[in-house]
């Protein structure tokens, strides 16, 4: 701990260590003796500064005093400093001597000293150091190896230069001497320290290691360097090698998708199974098409065939791929057709499909392979995009499609029977139940693409992108495949397009290269989804570039791409009462009524004045919402279909209806007198009360006068209103008498009367409409003898023009008609109104056989049961009697 | 034999029971030859159609009343055939924007052109012009009210207008700056009673004024409904004694219930059951404004007069945004929601002074 134990050890064993220092084995002769003329010189010059010191001690004396505060850190740096100048400048003196040191257990080992270089001050030793230490201590510190002072102080003697203005340090020797440690500035970082650097690494630390390690060590940097050589070569190389396949890139224009398409069937990516259902079915085609047959299991199904098709084809004549696009539907038409044999012949969108090309393109490629001409392989035609072959004269292709798997002659009358389809047709769709492709289905075998397997695909894209240098981790291409749903084609493009700008393929790249990419297809269900319940953590994990805690580019991005701006709306407006977070203040709520209000202001402006800029505003109106409505709650209640605005709509189109029909059957007047609207919040509920007055049911005969007063008011008003009662059967079977036009269904709501209006009974009804065909009966009457008499003559005109639509309708089988004789002729007096209705086959029966009003009244013979006229007949009365 | 409501309607103007002043007015207008477009408005039941019927029977005599409905098909820019059925006499057509949708200025156009253009055949005629009654004026589209002003003036030797409408604030400057304002104000009490007892007469029957009163009570100076009412009660109970009960439209029964649920309670999900409501509503063809306003005096009625103004002023905000808007429903339940709101608010913290 103290000065003077450490030091001691410095001056008297090096010279014993010195006889013992053992020259490693490896190490040359010349070095163990400098070392030995080191260690003499070494003890000379300590001598002279010794003396020095001694001279400068009166001022030592003064300068015992503790150090400046700032001066604990200075002679720390500086012993490392000095340290690394001494090792420096003395190398070869202080090798020996050194070497002796470290291998005394007392001294620490330099770099340690190094590493703890505060000890050496804090502890402050130089002070305690004239407090004469006890040799026996240092026997003790012996055991526990100082930590601190070793040969560094040593070489300071040497250090003449530099002399610092701050106080020397002061020590003292085991044999009392007292030594002084000067203290030098810091010396300038320049290129002494770069070098003490270097003294260090190739010196100062191989003094300190065994020579087997210093060894190892130059072997190893060595190899090192040559590692960094050969790093740099390689580095050069791949530099060059980049180079060369970006200009290779640019000068090729191959696209990654064309240049990977798989070659041949075992490179196809995607299920095995849909790869042999196609291979299967062209191999069906063997029999027909190469006149061999299909070794293999098989058989019996073969077998089947070949009762069914002479020729030996497949059932289904025609394959229909269907799938999403990218999945290599393409990829495997073309594959398999050429593995089984054929050539293929490609018609997709880009070529015009009419129903001339079936007759000319597809039938003389097929023909003209039938004899195994050209290249002597048969034509497999693949029509390729086959669902966009809609509308128009498209149509037609698909149906002159059909008549050639058919087998359906070209032209109807000729007897020549039609040429049979000989060659396999694949067709190729995206959407499989595409209207246009109805027709097709039934003949087609129909083979659907799934999503190939992620990790397949992920493995395929690695070796691609390691077959083009692009460095990409599986992580990382498995997100693009996650991002594109799978699509191998826009997987390679997106790779490719990243290739071209960097060389790794980065989540950043993917994430900027793939927004928006995929946009097909929102279903409504996700819209409403993503809107009422916010990202789980994983997804939020998963979702590319679109979610960083922000929702509105994510929503309004998803709301766009469903298209249906109305239907969203609907869904979101009938769910949100349902949705969890609805404050208890129903502040957010006003909010998103604000929100839905802007938004229809927007659709109207958009739809009404054709102003379509303000289309661009509307997502952002619902996506509005998450902000109020968001829980992950909501989880648990799905959206439903958005059903009760359209039901509503339905049920008031309807109820216009029945309106309208009662506004063209009101007289004019009432007409003009009463608006639409007025016609429907006043007039109609309440002439619904003006007409069920409390009548009892009683035979028309015997109502008692003030009931009969009722009774004739009420015929009144309902004959020139145009409302009558009607007998129906009912749902459950029961005869009901129903009102036409039914506009009691405004005085019903909730399926409920109101209360006040009595409930009209079937026998009232009853009574009320013998008693109005009774009136309609007696004014045709009184029309006949003379126009005018019965009623004010403004409604006998409104009868006259009005009712008799109604008349003719409701007529049936009338007999309070005083023409009691069924099959009397008419006297022809009819006036033309009644002549030219009476459309129903009873009121020809009965109405037409109108004699002139004879004022006694005869009996009344009723046959009223049922409304099927497939029962009634006309009888004679004899018959009945 | 017909509905009181018509046969007791006043044919002339003499007959009129009230606003004689009126009824000299249009008279001397109809005598002076110089007869001006008029727009004639007032609240509804208020007597402006059979001030209008009577004018022109002022004007052209009793063939006038021969009214006969005409089918007439339209075509629309779009191509689309309309067919529109239009009351008309000899003397006079009658248009109403409602029956038309939204193609009444290709209606409106077709209409005035022709008769503008064809001169009065009947060489009997009193006048050498015909009339053009657009009833609802206030529910025209504003590209209609547009096309309406040039042949007003251009057209002026053939054809008159008479408009009709509730309120002239719907109707654009320009075409009341060319009729001549003509308002027929609400019947009083009294005008009322008036003519209820003038029916009772000719039926020949006592009206009781208890009965009279509670039909004045609930027609809210409608003299066409209170005489629907008045006729309803006489079929329902003959004799006019004892407990009447007043026919009340169900649709007003309903927006009272409506009325009272959110009043009620106020959460989503009576929020959810009102809308079911209010679709019963609109699809029984109540006019929206009509629900909205039937509610929100319902409402007013109710509850605090500090909440008075504010429920008021919210039935206007959304009643404009309905008008700027399609969906009705998104607005009345807006209105719905903040109604609640406030409620809430107001008997929470017992104040609410929140009109944004």
């Amino acid at each position: 701990m103290s000065e003077s134990t450490t030091i001691k050890p410095l001056f008297e064993p090096t010279d014993i260590f010195n006889f013992d220092f053992p020259t490693p084995p490896l190490s040359n002769q010349s070095t163990s003796e400098t070392s030995k003329d080191a260690s003499t010189n070494l003890e000379s010059e300590l001598e002279i500064t010794r003396d020095m010191e001694i001279r400068s001690r009166s001022e030592r004396m003064i300068l015992d005093s503790p150090p400046p505060p700032d001066y604990e850190e200075e002679p720390d740096f500086d012993e490392d400093e000095l340290a690394m100048m001494e090792l420096e400048r003395e190398t070869i003196t202080l090798t020996k001597k050194t070497t002796s040191i470290q291998s005394n257990p007392f001294i620490v080992d330099k770099s340690k000293g190094k590493d703890q270089p505060e000890e050496f001050v804090s502890s402050g030793i130089f002070e305690e150091s004239e407090t004469d230490q006890p040799i026996a201590s240092s026997s003790r510190l012996a055991l526990t190896p100082p930590p601190e002072s070793d040969l560094t102080p040593l070489p300071i003697f040497q250090n003449h230069f530099n002399t610092c203005t701050l106080p020397s340090l002061r020590a003292e020797t085991m044999q009392g001497k007292i030594i002084t440690f000067k203290r030098r500035n810091k010396p300038k970082p320049s290129n002494i320290q770069l070098h003490s650097k270097n003294a260090k690494v190739n010196v100062g630390d191989l003094l300190s290691v065994p020579l087997h390690k210093l060894l190892a060590e130059v072997d190893e940097l060595k190899s090192q360097q040559e590692a960094i050589k050969l790093q740099q070569k390689y580095d050069e190389e791949r530099r060059r090698a980049e180079r060369a396949s970006m200009t290779a890139i640019k000068r090729s224009t191959v696209m990654w998708v064309d240049k990977y398409r798989p070659k041949q069937f075992t490179d196809l990516l995607g299920e095995d199974r849909v790869h042999r259902d196609v291979m299967n079915w062209l191999k069906e085609w063997d029999k027909c098409v190469f006149k061999r047959v299909q070794p293999g299991k098989k058989r019996k199904l073969d077998d089947e065939n070949f009762i069914v098709d002479p020729l030996g084809r497949p059932r289904e004549r025609i394959l229909l791929l269907s799938g999403p696009p990218g999945y290599g539907k393409t990829t495997l038409a073309h594959i398999v057709a050429r593995h089984a044999g054929y050539k293929t012949l490609e018609i997709n969108a880009s070529d015009d499909r009419l129903a001339a090309t079936v007759s000319t393109r597809i039938k003389n490629a097929i023909d003209a392979g039938s004899g195994l001409a050209s290249d002597g392989k048969p034509t497999c035609v693949v029509i390729d995009e086959i669902d966009g072959a809609s509308g128009g004269g498209d149509m037609s292709f698909i149906r002159s499609l059909l008549k050639l798997i058919q087998d359906v002659p070209a032209r109807k009358k000729s007897n020549t029977p039609a040429r049979p389809l000989r060659r396999p047709i694949i067709c190729i769709c995206n959407d499989l139940y595409a209207s246009s492709l109805r027709p097709l289905r039934p003949f087609a075998r129909v083979i659907r693409f799934k999503k190939p397997q992620s990790q397949i695909l992920v493995k395929r894209l690695r070796e691609i992108c390691d077959r083009e240098t692009l460095s990409a981790d599986l992580r990382v291409l498995t997100t693009l495949v996650d991002v594109t749903s799978g699509d191998v084609r826009s997987c390679l493009n997106t790779l490719q397009f990243i290739k071209s700008k960097s060389s790794a393929v980065t989540d950043e790249a993917i994430r900027s290269s793939s927004v928006g990419m995929k946009d097909s297809g929102t279903s409504l269900q996700n819209v409403w989804n993503t809107i009422f319940i916010p990202l789980a953590a994983k997804q939020k994990r998963k979702a590319i570039g679109i979610d960083n805690g922000r929702y509105v580019d994510r929503l309004s991005f998803t709301i766009q791409a469903s298209g249906e701006y109305d239907k969203v709306v609907q869904g979101l407006f009938e769910h949100y009462p349902n949705v969890k977070p609805l404050d208890a203040s129903l502040g957010n709520l006003c909010k998103v009524h604000d929100w839905l209000g802007y938004y229809d202001h927007l659709s109207t402006r958009v739809s009404e004045s054709q102003e379509w800029d303000l289309m661009g505003y509307m997502p952002y109106a619902i996506t509005a919402w998450y902000h109020h409505l968001a829980a992950p709650a909501n989880n648990s209640k799905p959206t439903e279909w958005p059903k009760a605005d359209y039901e509503a709509y339905q049920a008031r189109i309807a109820n216009e209806e029945i309106s309208t029909s009662l506004k063209n059957l009101v007289p004019p007047i009432l007409r003009s007198l009463f608006s639409t609207s007025t016609l429907l919040t006043e007039f109609i509920p309440l002439i619904m009360r003006i007409i069920s007055p409390p009548l009892k049911p009683v035979n028309a005969n015997i109502v008692k006068a003030g009931e009969r007063a009722i009774l004739d008011r009420l015929v009144d008003l309902m004959i020139p209103l145009g409302l009558r009662f009607w007998q129906e059967k009912g749902e459950n079977g029961q005869p009901m008498m129903r009102l036409e036009p039914p506009i009691d269904v405004f005085v019903h709501y909730e399926g409920k009367r109101a209360d006040d209006i009595a409930a009209s009974r079937f026998a009232v009804r009853q009574l009320v409409a013998q008693a109005i065909e009774a009136e309609i009966a007696r004014r045709k009457g009184a029309g006949v003898e003379g126009d005018g008499t019965t009623g004010s003559d403004g409604f006998a005109k409104a009868y006259g023009l009005k009712g008799n639509a109604g008349l003719g309708k409701r007529t049936v089988d009338k007999a309070e008609l005083p023409a009691t004789d069924f099959f009397g002729r008419t006297k022809s007096i009819n006036i033309p109104l009644l002549g030219t209705e009476s459309p129903t086959e009873e009121s020809v029966s009965t109405n037409l056989p109108i004699e002139p009003p004879i004022k006694k009244f005869k009996a009344i013979y009723k046959f009223n049961e049922g409304s099927s006229s497939a029962v009634r007949k006309s009888i004679k009365m004899s018959t009945l009697m | 034999m017909s509905l009181w409501v018509d046969k007791y309607r006043p044919r002339s103007l003499d007959e009129l029971h009230y606003h004689p002043e009126l009824s000299s007015r249009l008279r001397s207008l109809s005598a002076s030859g110089d007869f001006p477009h008029i727009l004639f408005y007032g609240p509804s039941g208020a007597g402006k159609k059979t001030r209008i019927m009577a004018t022109l029977r002022e004007l052209y005599g009793p063939g006038v009343e021969k009214l006969r409905i005409d089918q007439r098909v339209f075509v629309t820019p779009s191509n689309r055939k309309l067919d529109v059925n239009v009351v008309q006499s000899n003397y006079h057509i009658e248009l109403t924007p409602s029956d038309v949708g939204m193609y009444d200025r290709v209606v409106i156009q077709d209409i005035l052109k022709e008769i503008a253009q064809t001169q009065q055949v009947d060489l009997n005629a009193k006048q050498r012009f015909k009339v053009v009654i657009i009833n609802e004026a206030d529910a025209l589209t504003r590209d209609a009210q547009a096309a309406l002003r040039r042949t007003m003036e251009k057209y002026m030797n053939n054809m008159r207008l008479i408009l009709c409408a509730n309120s002239t604030s719907k109707i654009i400057a320009p075409i009341r700056s060319r009729c001549l304002l003509v308002r027929v104000a609400a019947p009083t009490d009294d005008e009322m009673t008036k003519v209820l007892q003038h029916v009772a007469k000719k039926e020949r029957f006592g009206l009781p004024a208890s009965a009279s009163k509670s039909i004045l009570a609930s027609s809210q100076g409608n003299l066409r409904k209170a005489l629907l009412v008045f006729e309803a009660m006489k079929m329902q109970k003959p004799d006019l004694t004892g407990d009447l009960e007043v026919a009340k439209p169900d649709w007003e029964t309903y927006c009272a219930k409506i009325a009272d649920s959110i009043l009620q309670e106020q959460s989503a999900q009576k929020l959810l059951d009102v809308r079911g409501k209010i679709y019963e509503l609109l699809s029984h063809c109540i006019p929206p404004t009509v629900v909205l306003k039937t509610i929100s005096e319902r409402i007013v009625d109710k509850v605090d007069d500090a909440l008075k103004p504010q429920i008021v002023h919210w039935a206007a905000y959304y009643e404009l945004r309905m008008r700027m808007g399609s969906k009705k429903i998104f607005h009345l339940e807006a209105y719905i929601a903040k109604v609640m709101t406030i409620y809430k608010q107001f008997n929470m913290i017992g104040y609410t002074d929140d009109y944004e």
